[in-house]
């Protein structure tokens, strides 16, 4: 069932991507996951360009996006997923640094589906990932059209 | 005024009326005293005449017996022309008794009787000529005319008593008519006089009164004209409709070069240069349509403040008023506070971009510092996960200390922008229980006090105004650190409560059993990283209680502490009662 199911993480930082990483890999569920490391890659991802033209067509299941990324912010490829009808269906979770309320308010204002302050103690950090991917990539009945769906 | 002098007119009036009056009735009174004294000497006339008549019948009677014993013709003579005067008489009295008709019929008889005596004497003498020694007839003739005579006696007297009584009765009609007027004349004088009097004392009194009112008048004109004359800095003129002026006043106008006599009774045109009048006419005329206007003019160096205005001088034509004033120095100061503006302006722009600034440090803060210290967090803990075996003692506890120190980093970091995010933004203001905020904030503590003996008092917490957000954090700092300074002690006793301060303000403290601190520190407790204690006994990024007074601060209010070492602490918060908040 699992093995099908793929999550997106949009992440700038090595050493943020290689740390999620790890927490995912916790849950068994590292294998699963397509790394962007800006907002321009993600999108490309998204809408099957670029080196992503031949990936398959199913959209992740839940999609994990840092907010301050270089060429196109978190924000900003939050508002495109939630502008366009193909997309707007995908689970966006901003993972970010900042506690700050304006990135907060414009987030869900936006649209985002959760927001997830990392919190600065790893073993925190280890458990809140492991309960996002778990959450979205094994409990939550995804959207049809997502990958690992059932026909 | 005007019914006072239509008094004295109308007074004056009247007395000339009663003297008119009284001049007539002097005049009628004369004509009826003159008429009663005529009728007065008539019936004296009559009187007299009819003793006349009596006197001649006796005389023509005497004539005739001298005659009788005589024979002499002397005698006869004088009968003859008695006779005549008789008659003459009598026609006299015809006349003067023309008028009473009680007279008349007695004359008639009286004139009857007197022509027979006359005839009896005639007939006597002439007997006695023919017949001298008849003496028996003479006789009987004389006892018949003494008879005759006798008749005319008696009806003259009845003539004479009439007439006497006519003349009393006139006689008293004319002192009737002498009092009448006497005393006509006399009220008419004095009514007159009085009359006068008063008309006299009315006029006197009015133009005393008007004497004084004018002085009054006068006296309000010269002050009138002085405070125009004084007028500070300018200068007051008023125009007529023909733009002529009709006063000039005031100090300023000989600064700029004009005067009272060059304006005063001149046009515009006359007094003043053609490009003035061209500049200033719409004005002049604008205000006399009712149309104030104001308008500054530089002259020579100085400014000046033109106000024309329409002057309503009661119902007469319409006047305009043009106030001058210098103002210079006014403007020199508004050009200040407009310089000293745009100099606030300017700081407020930039206090506005440092505050931004400020904000994009404390995101970037937020974001880019928190994200090497969770890495080093992580990898530190991925590190002890996989070579925890290859460690000695030593190298184990380095760890720690890496990862205790990045913690402490994170914390330091959180803190900071929370108290950053405390001095921005706006208050949302509403009205807070501080007795139930205190006990959520309590029951946020519990989970992390399962192992602690603590006991809470709350009591008699006020609602106040304020930002509840902000309020908690107090609280929550507050307690905290009650909770925490307490740790030492088996049995913890947390008092919160209101305590008496001015009426202007609530007072809130948090009183605790703890280590407490020494007094003179106790201010610089409330200052950014300012700790009394080292992070080996209690831990902290001394941040808190400056987060604390910040909100205070903003909220209006004061914070203060009390405490002895070992004998615990007490945190005082002063807030403005409500109806006296203002904004920080």
């Amino acid at each position: 069932m699992t093995q099908l199911k793929r999550i997106l993480l949009a992440e700038d930082n090595e050493h943020d991507v290689e740390l999620t990483l790890s927490a995912l890999a916790e849950s068994r569920l590292a294998n699963e996951v397509v790394v962007v490391r800006d907002g321009a890659e993600a999108l490309e991802y998204l809408y099957r360009r670029g080196r992503y033209q031949q990936r398959e067509e199913a959209n992740p299941v839940v999609v994990l996006l840092d907010l301050k990324m270089p060429k196109v912010d978190g924000l900003e490829v939050l508002r495109r997923i939630k502008q366009d009808d193909a997309l707007r269906q995908i689970p966006v979770v901003m993972l970010t640094s900042s506690r700050e309320e304006n990135d907060l308010v414009e987030s869900y204002r936006l649209g985002v589906n959760a927001y997830v302050v990392k919190p600065v103690e790893f073993s925190r950090f280890v458990q809140a990932v492991r309960e996002l991917g778990v959450f979205w990539a094994v409990i939550n009945e995804a959207p049809p059209g997502s990958a690992g769906k059932s026909p | 005024m005007r019914p006072l002098s239509a008094r004295i007119v109308a007074g004056l009036a009247t007395a000339l009326a009663i003297l008119i009056a009284i001049g007539v009735d002097c005049y009628r009174s004369a004509l009826h005293l003159t008429e009663d004294s005529l009728r007065v000497g008539h019936s004296h006339q009559v009187l007299s005449t009819l003793s006349a008549l009596h006197a001649d019948v006796l005389d023509a009677t005497s004539s005739r017996r001298g005659y009788a014993l005589t024979g002499d013709e002397v005698h006869a003579d004088r009968a003859r022309t008695t006779a005549l005067t008789v008659r003459r008489r009598v026609a006299e009295l015809r006349r003067l008794t023309a008028d009473n008709p009680r007279q008349r019929p007695r004359l008639g008889r009286v004139e009857a009787l007197v022509e027979r005596r006359l005839l009896q004497i005639e007939a006597s003498i002439d007997w006695r000529r023919r017949r001298p020694e008849d003496r028996e007839t003479q006789s009987a003739a004389t006892l018949a005319g003494t008879r005759t005579t006798d008749e005319i006696r008696e009806q003259l007297d009845a003539m004479l008593a009439e007439e006497q009584s006519l003349l009393g009765q006139r006689e008293a009609d004319m002192d009737a008519s002498l009092r009448r007027t006497k005393g006509v004349i006399t009220l008419g004088g004095v009514s007159a006089g009085l009359i006068v009097g008063i008309a006299s004392l009315l006029f006197f009194r009015e133009s005393f009164q008007r004497e004084r009112l004018e002085a009054e008048l006068r006296r309000r004109e010269a002050l009138y004209r002085a405070i125009l004359g004084e007028f500070p800095n300018g200068a007051v003129m008023v125009f007529d409709r023909e733009l002529r002026y009709r006063l000039a006043e005031g100090k300023g106008l000989a600064e700029v070069g004009l005067s009272k006599a060059g304006l005063e009774g001149r046009t515009i045109r006359e007094a003043l240069p053609p490009e003035t009048c061209a500049a200033i006419e719409p004005a002049y005329r604008a205000a006399l349509a009712g149309e104030p206007t104001s308008f500054e003019v530089p002259f020579g160096g100085r400014h000046y403040l033109i106000q024309v205005s329409p002057l309503s001088a009661g119902a007469g034509e319409p006047l305009g008023m043009v106030v001058t004033q210098e103002i210079t120095e006014r403007k020199r100061a508004e050009d200040e506070v407009r310089r000293l503006n745009a100099e606030l302006h300017q700081k407020i722009v930039e206090a506005t971009s440092a505050n931004q600034e400020l904000e994009a440090f404390s995101y970037s803060v937020s974001h880019d510092l928190r994200a090497p210290i969770r890495h080093i967090n992580g990898f530190v803990d991925m590190l002890r996960r996989r070579a925890a075996g290859a460690l000695d003692e030593t190298g184990q506890r380095h760890l720690q200390t890496i990862a205790r120190a990045s913690r402490h980093m994170g914390q330091l970091i959180d803190d900071l922008l929370a108290f950053s995010r405390m001095g921005r933004g706006e208050l949302m203001r509403s009205r807070v229980s501080l007795g139930s905020l205190a006990r959520e904030v309590i029951e946020a503590l519990r989970p992390e006090l399962a192992d602690r003996s603590i006991e809470w008092k709350v009591d008699g917490l006020p609602e106040v105004t304020g930002d509840p957000a902000m309020l908690r954090v107090v609280l929550g700092n507050l307690l905290g650190n009650a909770v925490k300074y307490t740790r030492p002690r088996a049995h913890a006793v947390v008092e919160v409560g209101r305590a008496p301060g001015r009426p202007d303000e609530v007072v809130l403290f948090v009183k605790d059993n703890g280590v407490g601190f020494e007094m003179q520190y106790a201010d610089k407790l409330f200052g950014v990283f300012q700790r009394l204690h080292r992070s080996d006994e209690f831990e902290g990024t001394g941040i808190g209680l400056a987060t604390v007074r910040r909100i205070v601060r903003r909220h209006g209010g004061r914070t203060w502490a009390e405490a002895t070492v070992d004998g615990g602490a007490t945190f005082f918060v002063a807030l403005p009662a409500p109806g006296q908040e203002r904004n920080a």
